[in-house]
């Protein structure tokens, strides 16, 4: 004989698994949606002369803008936001870092702006600094990413996803340059970063039954 | 870009969307400058002058990449990354982003 409680029980499982299955896609699939791509690092040329130095990428951004990072002796990152033309950009002896970015074991810990409307808080000359990585085999090159001038990928995920934990973190590559690095199992499929994404570092990627 | 935001606000008010606003960081080459507006005041040595005179006084190239100072609402709301830094930052919470995308799409304001 099957006691009353044990039946009481398989009533109540068979009736949770019910509403489970049956209102899952409310529940679980809110964003039903892809997950987004990041996409590999520009490849890119440098050639030194005397008043500049030339960057030749394979192709232009979306937005067309470009950051030209290079890092001083102590570790220190610098950037400047640079426009590109016919896939070049173009670092000139008087160009000043519009940023820097204090790094400590590849992780950011402060952001400060150097050119705050029309004057400079700091001038820090970025041809100097990539004549300075040549030299000293410094980490120096081109970043697709917008960062810090652009965030919009992790203010999309703070929107969706409030209390922090964020599927995309800023991170420090091996080549020095700082790109999103994305953790699939925490992202809830919403796509604000891909469409929000500038220059196209964050490419619409797969849906899940399609990985 | 060291575009003013409260720029856009300014040329709401005014319904004007061809009024100059600070724009102090945007790097074009003068060619580009001078094709989206001739009066575009460009920062050339420290000093304030409009991307015509600059070019007609042989003071940069047409190659030349050039730092603006001043440009139109319009023309500035073109270059805009759509950071949305202004809006987050508006302790008013004026729609700035809507204001840029709306000058954006054809440079006048939609009914807010």
């Amino acid at each position: 004989m099957i006691q009353k409680s044990t039946v009481k029980l398989i009533i109540l499982l068979v009736m949770a698994t019910l509403v489970v299955f049956f209102t899952r896609k409310v529940i679980i699939e809110k964003f039903p949606g892809n997950y987004p791509m990041i996409t590999p690092s520009l490849e890119f040329k440098t050639a030194f002369y005397k008043d500049r130095v030339e960057f030749t990428l394979p192709k232009a951004t979306k937005s067309g803008r470009i950051i030209i990072y290079a890092y001083n002796i102590e570790g220190g990152y610098f950037g400047i936001l640079k426009p590109i033309y016919n896939n070049t950009v173009k670092v000139y002896r008087n160009d000043f870092a519009d940023f820097s970015i204090n790094i400590e074991w590849n992780k950011i810990t402060d952001v400060i702006f150097l050119k705050q409307m029309d004057r400079y808080i700091k001038r820090v000359n970025m041809f100097d600094l990539l004549e300075l990585g040549r030299s000293k085999h410094l980490r120096h090159g081109v970043q697709a990413c917008l960062y810090p001038i652009c965030t919009k990928c992790t203010d999309g995920c703070k929107s969706v996803l409030p209390n922090g934990d964020l599927p995309i973190k800023m991170m420090v590559m091996k080549n020095g340059q700082i790109m999103p690095v994305f953790f699939r199992g925490k992202c809830p499929r919403c796509g604000k970063c891909f469409i929000w994404c500038p220059s196209e570092v964050i490419k619409k990627g797969k849906k899940p039954w399609e990985m | 870009l060291g575009i003013d935001a409260q720029g856009f606000i300014s040329a709401v008010n005014a319904n004007d969307p061809d009024i100059y606003i600070l724009a102090t960081n945007v790097r074009m080459s003068a060619k580009k400058a001078y094709d989206t507006d001739p009066g575009i005041i460009l920062m050339l040595n420290r000093k304030k002058i409009s991307v015509k005179d600059a070019l007609g006084q042989s003071l940069v190239q047409p190659d030349t990449e050039v730092v603006t100072f001043k440009m139109k609402a319009k023309d500035a709301a073109k270059v805009c990354i759509d950071c949305t830094a202004c809006e987050k930052i508006c302790p008013l919470h004026l729609p700035l982003l809507k204001i840029i995308k709306d000058l954006k799409k054809d440079g006048k304001f939609s009914e807010m």
